[in-house]
């Protein structure tokens, strides 16, 4: 039975849903009282952001085996930190796994690391802004999918998929290992076949250094 | 004479069907070991290089090391090792295949947002009817143009202006090389 089915039906009480021997190994407690939960807890630590709690209800929905139990209970013995709608986190849930789908061939490696570009101060809406808020300080200082997942508890994919967002929107770009300084190279020669008059070759200042000795040579080489 | 240095490695990247064992054939002064092998997939040609390419040049004392990886992305274990130590990465896409150009891009952010490497990406296939620029793939990229340009990777002259180009940019850091 999916899952979606089971919060359907449980959805209209008031109790506790525990879910054991998933796929992912974890143990999920929902509390929910009157199609409204309450708390989530993920391998009995308490999910207090909402973008992750999200993005854990999706990560439910998506499984594809397990068991379950609801345990009838009074509201007064259930954690109560959220008050979200169950339909409507279940609405979005299955709304996010298409939109994985639509998009995986599209996602950057979970080891590339990204960096905020500078002076962007992003305009963001729903999902995206609230995984921006848990996300920023990691991407300022430059960070992978597979290292804010691991730091927000957000499932790889669905920082993938924000990644990819937050690249379009030029809010992001891939940070480069190396720098170096775009004035310094600006006097490249040209391609050969595309520059008149060849680029005479310049004594390096240090002949003795290595670089510049095979620089030379290649020069030498592609100018003749 | 003995190397001022350990030999320096040049690794060529890219993807499948971008010319990364024509360029070290173009270039290398010694007989290139290859490892191709036919081809599983349809890739537009008949026989793909399965783990590396590896030819050589010596300028006056100092050898450089050129190492081809595999193209297919079912190959991409072997990028971090062949890029592990590299001095720089000449990373080839075809300028007619812009169906490869994500694959191309997911590969490149992978290397250069890891290795503190300097890289070039040379644009081949100019010649073919309907074909990217350096500039163009430059955009698509989003690098700086500077660090694209277009080359036939069948000709010595062109592959040795991409390296060239990396030397320049090793050149221009602040730390003697």
């Amino acid at each position: 039975m999916p899952l979606a089915d089971v919060f359907a039906m449980v959805g209209r009480y008031t109790g506790r849903v525990t879910i054991w021997n998933t796929p992912t190994e974890h143990y999920y407690e929902l509390h929910i009282n009157e199609g409204a939960l309450t708390a989530l807890l993920v391998n009995q630590e308490s999910i207090q952001d909402v973008f992750p709690l999200r993005d854990r209800i999706t990560e439910l929905i998506n499984l594809t085996s397990g068991e379950f139990e609801f345990q009838n209970l009074h509201g007064d013995l259930l954690l109560t930190q959220h008050d979200l709608s169950l339909d409507t986190l279940l609405l979005s849930g299955l709304a996010a796994l298409d939109e994985v789908a639509a998009h995986r061939s599209q996602f950057p490696s979970p080891q590339t690391v990204f960096r905020t570009r500078s002076g962007k101060d992003p305009w963001l809406t729903g999902d995206l802004h609230d995984f921006w808020l848990c996300s920023s300080h990691l991407l300022s200082q430059g960070a992978s999918a597979e290292i804010i997942a691991a730091q927000t508890s957000v499932s790889t994919d669905q920082v993938l998929l924000c990644l990819y967002k937050l690249r379009t929107a030029g809010v992001i770009a891939p940070f480069r290992a190396f720098q170096y300084d775009p004035a310094s190279v600006s006097r490249w020669p040209e391609r050969v076949m595309d520059s008149p008059e060849p680029v005479k070759a310049e004594k390096p200042a240090n002949a003795g250094g290595i670089i510049q000795r095979i620089m030379l040579r290649l020069r030498r080489g592609f100018m003749s | 004479m003995k190397p001022s240095l350990p030999p320096l490695k040049i690794v060529i990247a890219g993807p499948v069907g971008a010319g990364k064992s024509t360029f070290i054939r173009s270039v290398s002064e010694t007989p290139v070991v290859s490892t191709e092998e036919l081809a599983t997939e349809k890739i537009r040609k008949q026989t793909t290089t399965v783990a590396l390419d590896f030819g050589t040049i010596a300028f006056d004392d100092q050898p450089i090391h050129l190492f081809g990886t595999p193209g297919q992305d079912r190959f991409e274990f072997m990028w971090e090792i062949l890029c592990e130590g590299a001095t720089g990465i000449v990373f080839l896409v075809a300028g007619d295949r812009p169906d490869h150009f994500r694959t191309a891009r997911n590969i490149l952010e992978y290397i250069t947002s890891r290795f503190p490497v300097p890289f070039v990406i040379g644009v081949t296939r100019q010649d073919a009817p309907r074909t990217w620029t350096a500039g163009e793939v430059a955009d698509y990229f989003q690098i700086d143009p500077i660090l694209a340009l277009g080359l036939d990777a069948r000709v010595e002259k062109d592959c040795q202006r991409a390296l060239y180009h990396i030397f320049a940019l090793l050149q221009q850091k602040d730390e003697p090389v």
